[in-house]
């Protein structure tokens, strides 16, 4: 199972640069690209602070997907 | 945080420290020596150029370092102790950290053996190399800033 996430699709759809998110939730830019990339986990917190955001509940961005898919 | 600038800055030093501590090495042979004979005019014979080289670059890294700390108003304690690496932005850098000390830990399990077995040649080496152990010695924070280098670097991609 792989945590995957909105992030991008909610990011474009808010107008919202990478970096703009980045600073609305207090992390790095970079950590904005891997998280959208899939090669970073966030935790509770940052994915709390994405969810407020972008005014949604945690699981319509984070969810669970089998590997092969 | 470019970790790699950093931590060349860290490889430098050490360089430095340890070529500095080699040219100490026949100072203190010297000094051993008047000990035994103090009718001798001098005490000890020493080649100052590493010592400037490592107070004149250290310094210059250290100032650098120093600077930028501050500017980025960290405290006191943190600006004098905590090295440039550990400057994490967020809690992603925070797990990259995390993830390099750990690979860090593990090659000084592997480095300390082989470092060991390295000092056992000393005894071939002694009269062409008399400051071999402390070229050696210098391996082990090698080993082990250069692993997190190359951790950090990985993790962060």
């Amino acid at each position: 199972m792989v945590i995957k996430n909105r992030v991008k699709e909610l990011r474009a759809r808010h107008d919202l640069t990478q970096g703009n998110l980045a600073d609305h939730v207090n992390v790095t830019r970079q950590t904005i690209v891997a998280l959208e990339k899939g090669s970073y986990v966030p935790s509770l917190m940052l994915a709390m602070n994405i969810a407020r955001t972008f005014k949604l509940p945690i699981e319509e961005i984070f969810y669970l997907e089998d590997e092969e898919s | 945080m470019n970790i790699f600038r950093q931590g060349s800055a860290i490889i430098v030093m050490l360089l430095l420290f340890g070529c500095a501590m080699s040219a100490f090495y026949y100072a203190s042979v010297d000094i051993a020596e008047y000990f035994k004979d103090t009718s001798r005019d001098y005490i000890f014979k020493i080649n100052i150029l590493p010592f400037i080289l490592f107070f004149v670059i250290g310094g210059f890294l250290t100032f650098v370092s120093y600077r930028k700390k501050k500017r980025k108003k960290m405290n006191f304690t943190k600006t004098l102790w905590v090295p440039d690496e550990f400057e994490e932005k967020d809690e992603r850098e925070q797990q990259i950290t995390a993830r390099a000390c750990r690979s860090a830990y593990i090659s000084m399990l592997y480095a300390f053996p082989l470092i060991t077995v390295l000092l056992l040649f000393y005894p071939f080496i002694s009269n062409v190399v008399p400051y071999y152990p402390i070229i050696v010695f210098t391996l082990l924070p090698l080993t082990q800033i250069m692993t997190y280098i190359i951790s950090w670097q990985k993790n962060y991609k």
